[in-house]
């Protein structure tokens, strides 16, 4: 499959995407149309987190997302039969986490913006450490709008709080700056305490 | 065969687990069904603190003000936030003028702190004018042209009674027609003053004293401009942009009035000598609030 132009088969077979399921008409994704028509089962990758466990993931799910991985399919070098892309960054409970965002945005890309964003913040609500290893993982994937979301999070829990808002917020006991460097800092930015 | 197997897909379901779940088992080992979105996790109500990593990815992602407020917070957060390749961008965005000083200076300076300066410099060049506490009632005009011998015009005249020529601007008609005495036409040199008094009294201001000449012929006009000090605290070395300005008009006296002429018109005004126009009313009157109100 990875022969032919993905694209113009995609066009075509987007005018063709009505198949009557249980006497209603209905649309249907032309992806699975498509490896349907090819007598393929819906293709999956293996995915090793650092704790060797696998996951396995449709394959349009994380080639949507993840630029890492589809550029690790496009050119080649995974074989759908045998490999398995190992993760060694991502630990198993993170990648969990980065599967199921993948997958619910590919199923769900159609509906409405409210739903989505409910559904992310849901996702986010996570323990301290869960958000960065999130984070860590949606970057070494290179998975744009997971990073987006949570840069986004994390940035309006900084802007527009006070100093000592701040340390509240993520737990940081110890400042850890000398007397001069903290009065400095006052004096600068005296609109910040 | 192709339809059959598609209708055990059922991709319209939420969850992948169907899916996984009917035809792909025997293929792969040790597969996990994908579950619904986590819903047992409480609310997160603690964070700890971010790693170093965390805090390098994010600086790239924040702007400005948030950077500034972040680099405030800790050490460690500090010195992710602070480092010049983050804030060079900035600085040459916002402040071009500013950009080549860390370069170009022996003492070192962080793009932070220049950012930083630039940044209070604009809001300190940005004026924010003087609540305007003063209005025209709580003036009193009092303009005398008068000549070696006698009063040529004198009048005064409260401020709400004065108007605007042309509307908006700091210019007054202060007199015409009939408040002047008749003047034999000569060229005479006159004393010219105009003073602002706050109503009751209280305080005076001398907009203009001068000397000058005006050719008493019918139909002359005469221009007179004083400069005015600056207000605030500079000293006199730096003066304002802003004279007071008076122009005097005189009309024939006609048949009955033996050749003399009378001062038809007086018009007084506060001119910018940067623009060569008049100025609004309301900067007038902030003028006017520096030296009357305290």
């Amino acid at each position: 499959m990875t022969q032919l132009d993905r694209l113009s088969v995609y066009h075509w077979l987007n005018a063709w995407c009505i198949k009557p399921v249980g006497g209603a008409l209905v649309r249907q994704e032309p992806e699975y149309i498509l490896l349907a028509l090819m007598g393929s089962p819906l293709k999956k990758i293996m995915l090793c987190s650092s704790e060797k466990e696998i996951f396995s993931v449709e394959e349009q799910v994380m080639v949507q997302h993840s630029v890492i991985i589809n550029n690790m399919i496009e050119d080649g070098s995974y074989n759908h039969e045998e490999s398995k892309i190992p993760l060694d960054c991502v630990d198993s409970k993170t990648l969990k986490k980065v599967i199921d965002y993948c997958t619910h945005h590919t199923h769900h890309h159609n509906d409405n913006q409210e739903d989505l964003e409910a559904w992310d913040a849901q996702f986010l609500n996570v323990d301290s450490n869960g958000l960065y290893d999130l984070l860590m993982a949606a970057n070494y994937l290179e998975i744009r709008n997971l990073l987006d979301l949570i840069y986004g999070t994390i940035k309006n829990m900084i802007k527009g709080k006070k100093i000592d808002e701040i340390r509240r917020i993520f737990n940081i006991k110890d400042h850890g700056f000398t007397p001069e460097e903290e009065e400095q800092n006052r004096k600068e930015y005296p609109h910040f305490y | 065969m192709v339809w059959g197997q598609y209708a055990n897909f059922q991709c319209f379901s939420n969850s992948v687990k169907n899916v996984v779940g009917t035809t792909e088992k025997a293929h792969f080992r040790n597969e996990l069904i994908l579950s619904e979105p986590q819903m047992d996790n409480p609310p997160s109500a603690t964070l700890s603190p971010p790693p170093w990593e965390v805090l390098v990815l994010v600086a790239h992602y924040l702007d400005p003000k948030t950077l500034a407020i972040a680099s405030c917070v800790s050490n460690s957060w500090s010195s992710s936030m602070s480092s010049d390749h983050l804030w060079i961008p900035f600085l040459t965005a916002h402040f071009p003028s500013l950009s080549n000083l860390p370069s170009s200076s022996a003492d070192a300076v962080s793009c932070r702190r220049l950012f930083g300066i630039g940044h209070s410099a604009v809001k300190r060049r940005r004026k924010n004018p003087t609540k305007l506490k003063l209005s025209l009632a709580d003036l009193v005009f009092a303009v005398s042209i008068s000549s070696a011998d006698s009063s040529v015009f004198s009048v005064t005249k409260s401020g709400e009674s004065l108007v605007m020529d042309p509307p908006g601007v700091f210019r007054f008609d202060v007199g015409f027609g009939s408040d002047g005495a008749a003047v034999e036409e000569s060229l005479k040199e006159v004393k010219i003053t105009w003073n602002v008094i706050l109503k009751g009294w209280r305080e005076v201001f001398t907009m203009m004293s001068c000397k000058g000449k005006i050719n008493f012929v019918a139909g002359a006009e005469g221009w007179f401009s004083k400069e005015l000090p600056a207000p605030g605290c500079c000293s006199s070395a730096v003066g304002s942009a802003v004279v007071a300005d008076m122009y005097v008009g005189l009309m024939c006296g006609g048949k009955r009035s033996n050749g003399k002429v009378k001062v038809n018109k007086v018009s007084v005004g506060i001119l910018s000598v940067v623009d060569w126009r008049y100025i609004s009313v309301q900067d007038g009157l902030r003028y006017l609030q520096h030296f009357l109100l305290t």
